[in-house]
């Protein structure tokens, strides 16, 4: 059973509270292959250093169920979730997310499918796949895991496309929200000011 | 090697008017400053960099603060904000927290320099004393502080209105909401008396500093007009206009070095790489926010001062403030309204701005003896999404949602619901359970002792602080508000931070003497809301600013006549 990082047991205050760190180590050269998210692409995501594949669809697949495409408002593949996400994994020095904690619930929602539910979670009928996701929000890791990912498909849902989320700003249209302005650009936007805070330029 | 005349460190609120009247004053200063330095074009409306990465604030990572404070069994228990991922910086950059505040600016009372003696019993058996100075010594200060870092706001009369020596505030009242007009209605009903809260905003432009145009995300994010008085726009850009002031970005201080004398000689800090640096100066002012700077002090140990700097009375770190009381809310269903109220009401403008202090006493019989209340302030919640977006992630039960239902609560949240909210401000008695000292476990990235907080609180704070939301509560029921709720807690507002270097008169209660002078050290002087033995039922901005002004007052008098 994998561990829940001490700075996400308590979820709420980690939710108020973002910058927490996982301590990983960057691969070399992955920050040259971080492709570049524009507001239009919407591409799915191949050959991620950090995820494979499989865990990449399986990740898709939860995402689907955590905020599906019900015709109330943009899905997931609307938002960009899933590159979202993944895009954040690979930039480990700027994003000191729980990575390890996403990339290792991944996995524990495929062992848990096979021990409940006797198949791969890919593999599972969609009565099945409601039933799994049932398990895993009543259990204390999966909840946590689920929640995190909520809260990485809000970020989809409402920052600004400067990062690669909502395409065409199709979240603050849904929820009517204007946002404040100056809106961030290159000049002032998360990679820059982190180099100001690093003291790299 | 240069010797400023002042070193300066930290250039927040506390810092800023030091900083600058100095510079003026055509002293040579130098201020250094642990985070970077941001100006105004850096800053937007970037929920990313201000809130969800909190790239604002120094990194948990390398520095961290340990909390304690009692558990549900009533025992102390102490945790990094690694671990509970509240942290205790507030903005680390040229200009500090003031950068990103509110900027909600109340004055204090008379009474607020006196709790001691005007209120013996309900303080009988806590650290509270009275100031050394009193509200006349500061209100020609919070004056200046009106024009210099601008303060809009509208004069009327009420139950606990400060007397002023000038008859309103140098800057109208910025534009609000209809809900302002709303609370001011709903008051009445409670027989409560509201006012136009002032704001350390300017609503007309000031120099080079535009006028505030409501960006809609004020709190937390930089000020893209430098509307906002923060300490980087309404000070430091002017003092360094006078070629006297020079600010060193990505300057931690860590040594105060006294050698083997009794004055400091020079501050030692780290650089971005992790170098050690000196600077020296014949003066040494001290505002790094509260908890910061008595780590400072007690981290700045040498043979004179072997329990830290200007320490050797042991008061360093002891009677830490916050602000005591909490918020509350409530939801309007926008459908509810009629057309009109309700097209007024949902338009992106959310200041308020009402106020009451008609509390800040409270003569009720059924409460008790006449005693401290505090001020209520009215709001509507910010415009930022995230914060009610993470709201909406659980049922009544706690249970976390998810799917349709998710979808559906989050829309319904934006499109027909609209949170007004009041926060209340209450004395945080000071008493022996809250302090900061070094931590004698855990280091910072520097390999330094990381500052050690113990939260304790009286009950009393509590039952104040109820009291006073029960009123907030009844008026904003009366604006047509519902599912009201209050928290009123012992949990502080990490952003809203006093004490830990009180000043006094008596060198062995006191680390500072009335002009915030270190009673043991001749060339230290603290700025920051560390002096405040009490703090009062506001937030403490404007006071640290009105001080910080005082004390500079007193810096130039002393180099003029040591001249
Ligand atoms: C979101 C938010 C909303 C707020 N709203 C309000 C409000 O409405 N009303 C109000 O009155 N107040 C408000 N405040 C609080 C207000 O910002 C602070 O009271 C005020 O800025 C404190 O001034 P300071 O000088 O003590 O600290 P700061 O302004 O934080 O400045 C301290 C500076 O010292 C630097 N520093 C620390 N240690 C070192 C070191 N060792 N070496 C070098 N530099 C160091 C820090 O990096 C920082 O820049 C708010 C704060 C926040 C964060
Ligand atoms: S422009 Fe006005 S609302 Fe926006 S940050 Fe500045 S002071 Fe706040």
């Amino acid at each position: 059973m994998p561990q829940i990082p001490e700075h996400l047991a308590n979820l709420e205050a980690w939710e108020s509270s973002r910058r927490r760190f996982v301590k990983s180590v960057l691969l070399a050269g992955v920050a040259l292959q971080i492709p570049i998210f524009t507001s239009c692409s919407n591409i799915t995501f191949k050959g991620n250093v950090k995820v494979s594949d499989e865990q990449a669809s399986i990740l898709n697949l939860v995402l689907n169920k955590l905020w599906p495409d019900d015709g109330n408002g943009p899905s997931i593949k609307d938002l960009n979730t899933q590159n979202y996400i993944l895009n954040l994994l690979l930039q480990e020095e700027k994003h000191k997310y729980h990575n390890k904690f996403i990339v290792e619930g991944i996995d524990w929602a495929n062992e848990t499918s096979k021990e409940n539910l006797k198949a791969d979670i890919l593999n599972l009928s969609s009565d099945e796949l409601d039933k799994l996701m049932e398990i895993m929000i009543e259990d204390e890791y999966g909840s946590k895991w689920c929640s995190v990912l909520i809260t990485y498909t809000y970020e989809s849902l409402i920052l600004d496309p400067e990062y690669g989320a909502q395409p065409n700003e199709v979240g603050w249209t849904w929820l009517g929200h204007t946002p404040g302005s100056p809106r961030p650009d290159s000049s002032n936007n998360y990679d820059a000011l982190f180099k100001m805070v690093n003291d790299e330029v | 090697m240069m010797k400023y005349d002042v070193c300066v460190v930290g250039s927040g609120a506390g810092a800023g008017p030091v900083i600058y009247e100095l510079s003026k004053a055509g002293f040579n200063v130098v201020v250094l400053e642990k985070g970077p330095w941001f100006n105004t074009e850096h800053f937007s409306k970037d929920e990313m960099v201000a809130t969800r990465r909190d790239l604002y604030k120094s990194d948990l990572e390398g520095e961290f603060h340990v909390v304690e404070s009692k558990n549900d069994a009533g025992e102390w228990e102490a945790k990094t904000t690694q671990a509970s991922g509240k942290s205790y910086w507030n903005g680390n950059c040229v200009g500090g927290s003031s950068n990103f505040m509110s900027a909600y600016f109340h004055r204090l009372k008379p009474n607020d320099f006196k709790l001691a003696s005007t209120y013996p019993d309900t303080y009988e058996g806590s650290n509270t004393v009275d100031w050394p100075i009193s509200y006349d010594d500061l209100e020609p200060y919070y004056a200046k502080v009106e024009t210099e870092i601008g303060v809009s706001g509208k004069v009327v009369p009420h139950k606990a209105l400060e007397p002023r020596s000038t008859e309103d505030f140098p800057y109208p009242p910025l534009g609000t909401n209809v809900f302002g007009e709303w609370v001011k209605e709903a008051a009445k009903e409670e027989n409560v008396q509201t006012f136009p809260a002032p704001r350390g905003i300017i609503s007309s432009p000031k120099g080079k500093r535009k006028a505030c145009y409501h960006s809609n995300y004020c709190g937390s994010f930089g000020c893209s007009s430098d509307a906002k008085g923060s300490s980087r726009a309404a000070l430091l850009d002017q003092a360094i206009e006078t070629g006297n002031c020079k600010i060193i970005p990505h300057a931690k201080v860590f040594h105060l070095d006294c050698g083997d004398g009794e004055e400091i000689q020079r501050a030692k800090y780290y650089d971005s790489s992790g170098e050690k640096n000196i600077v020296e100066a014949r003066l040494f002012v001290v505002a790094c926010q509260a908890v910061e700077t008595s780590r400072l002090l007690l981290m700045s140990k040498s043979d004179k001062f072997p329990n830290g700097l200007a320490n050797n009375s042991g008061n360093v770190g002891k009677n830490l403030l916050f602000a005591g009381g909490g918020a509350g809310s409530g939801i309007f269903d926008l459908n509810k309204l009629d057309e009109d109220k309700r097209k007024k009401f949902d338009i992106p403008l959310t200041f308020v701005n009402q106020a009451t202090q008609d509390f800040y006493e409270i003569d009720d019989e059924e409460f008790g003896p006449v005693t401290k209340g505090g001020t209520i302030d009215f709001l509507i919640e910010h415009s930022a999404p995230m914060p009610k977006l993470i709201r909406q992630k659980r049922d009544e039960n706690g249970k976390l949602l998810y799917g349709s239902a998710l979808k559906s609560k989050i829309h319904d949240s934006f499109r027909n619901k609209k949170r007004v909210r009041f926060e209340v401000f209450n004395d945080w008695i000071p008493n022996d359970d809250s302090f900061i000292k070094l931590s004698e476990e855990h280091v910072d990235k520097w390999g330094d002792p990381v500052g050690h907080i113990r939260i304790g609180y009286l009950d009393e704070m509590i039952r104040v602080g109820k009291y006073i939301a029960k009123k907030a509560t009844r008026i904003l029921f009366h604006t047509g508000a519902r599912d009201l709720q209050f928290t009123i807690s012992g949990a502080p507002p990490r952003n809203l931070m006093a004490g830990g270097c009180r000043f006094g008169t008596d060198p062995k209660t006191s680390v500072l003497d009335a002009n915030c002078q270190a009673h043991e050290v001749n060339n230290l002087y603290v700025t920051d809301a560390s002096f405040m033995p009490t703090g009062g039922s506001v937030p403490y901005t404007f006071t640290i600013y009105a001080n910080s002004f005082r004390v500079a007052d007193k810096i130039i008098e002393r180099l003029n006549s040591e001249a």
